[in-house]
């Protein structure tokens, strides 16, 4: 069955020195997840590479449609969970939900669960959207391996675009970076790019099986 | 006798030659990150530091790493910054013990530090007087470049023009990953103070790349020789 277009994707920034304590947290929430049988694949990644994001924890969901992402496991219980085991050593900084653009992708919207990944924020100028996609599509026949683009729908200031690049380490990331050039159509119209990697956290996802691993 | 002091004396005129000849080149990548003391816990930061680089010389670290404090700076006085140069895509992604490091580090630092920025840069050696792997003098003096977007090509250009001219150590790196791009780092390892002013007059970027540029920030660092691992501070 094809996937839906969208995903959830939120960020937290755990206090200052409550590190071990989010940690823990962390596990026991996720853990809620598994009892609640929840049927989505969580994913949670540290930041690692940022200017501003360092140590933070991205967790995300991918891979729904309208209906499905409407329809989260008891949302009640787990708010009360998360008041419980999260809010009390980290700070929510970002919740926002996008749509796969498989035309000006390599991929299906839903990506390998890699140990690492590149992950790229640009922010254009309003009204450029179009412009920006039409610039992507026509370098989409060049893209070599899984690379994925996700538009902003909910969640801040738009026109906005994440690429995600899972790939196996820190090294492939660095042979391909000449890979991370946006079209040289694109000048103009972006306000501003973000590179940045992220480390999947193997201990913290829910229906997801971390590549490489049984 | 006379071979030997002309041989020390050849070494000490050209130490890049002499480097290269007995040395591997180093590889092109740098690991830059900096981390700010959480207010109050600045003493119980550079105890923990201190004992989490013992777990790298303990653990056999062979990356040389290098630690910085800002000294001159309007928003980062007193961070640390903590480096590693000269390496390959592969060494940079083979670090010793990540587990355990992280295990050691959530012990003995994070307690006590907030971590500000990770990045990962490249090395311009066509921009640069010097390997990419600097000299750990007491001092540097250390400039960001942040560029409007797009404009990272005729930057490079610009810089590459005005290499002959460098005189002292200057090294240029590129930000591969880690923040807003295209973002620059150059750093001009000196020995003192005095020299850094010594030579405000090379701060300055061509006029060809005035339009370019978004921000320049100079701040100066200060090597910390007890929180070294693989380097020795020069004399």
């Amino acid at each position: 069955m094809p996937y839906g277009p969208y995903a959830r994707i939120s960020i937290l920034r755990p206090h200052d020195g409550d590190t071990i304590d989010f940690e823990a947290g962390s596990v026991r929430h996720i853990e809620w997840h598994r009892q609640a049988k929840d049927t989505w694949a969580w994913y949670v990644y540290s930041v690692w590479a940022s200017t501003e994001r360092q140590r933070w924890v991205m967790y995300a969901t991918f891979g729904h449609t309208a209906a499905s992402l409407s329809n989260p496991v008891s949302p009640a219980e787990d708010e009360k969970d998360n008041i419980l085991n999260i809010q009390p050593h980290a700070e929510f900084q970002g919740n926002w939900v996008y749509e796969f653009l498989p035309a000006v992708s390599r991929g299906n919207g839903v990506p390998t669960p890699t140990l690492r990944a590149e992950y790229t924020t640009v922010e254009l100028n309003a009204g450029a959207g179009d412009a920006f996609e039409a610039a992507l599509a026509f370098q989409q026949l060049t893209l070599q391996k899984e690379t994925l683009w996700y538009r902003m729908v909910v969640g801040g200031t738009v026109p906005c675009y994440v690429r995600l690049r899972p790939r196996a380490t820190l090294g492939v990331i660095l042979d391909e970076r000449e890979d991370q050039a946006l079209p040289g159509t694109s000048r103009g119209l972006v306000a501003r790019m973000t590179v940045e990697t992220l480390n999947l956290r193997s201990n913290m996802l829910v229906n997801v099986t971390p590549e490489g691993q049984p | 006798m006379m071979m030997i002091r002309t041989a020390i004396l050849l070494a000490a005129a050209f130490p890049a030659l002499s480097a290269a000849q007995t040395e591997q080149a180093p590889g092109p990548y740098a690991r830059i990150a900096t981390m700010r003391a959480l207010d109050g816990h600045g003493w119980e930061l550079e105890q923990g530091y201190l004992r989490h680089l013992d777990w790298h010389r303990g653990s056999k670290d062979t990356y040389g790493w290098y630690s910085y404090s800002f000294w001159a700076s309007n928003d980062r006085q007193r961070w640390i910054m903590y480096a590693t140069f000269g390496h390959t895509a592969a060494s940079l992604s083979n670090p010793v013990s990540p587990a355990e490091d992280e295990q050691n580090n959530v012990l003995n630092v994070l307690p006590h530090a907030q971590f500000m920025n990770n990045g990962v840069y490249e090395f311009l050696p066509a921009l640069s007087r010097g390997n990419g792997v600097p000299t750990p003098t007491p001092r540097a003096e250390y400039t960001t470049v942040v560029l409007i977007y797009g404009a990272g090509k005729p930057f490079e250009a610009a810089l590459v023009l005005e290499q002959p001219k460098l005189r002292g150590e200057t090294l240029w790196y590129r930000m591969v990953l880690g923040g807003d791009t295209p973002c620059y780092v150059r750093i001009r390892p000196r020995e003192n103070l005095g020299a850094i002013l010594d030579e405000r007059a090379d701060q300055a970027l061509p006029d060809k790349v005035t339009g370019l540029v978004m921000k320049m920030t100079v701040e100066t660092l200060n090597l910390r020789p007890n929180m070294l691992v693989n380097v020795n501070p020069e004399r």
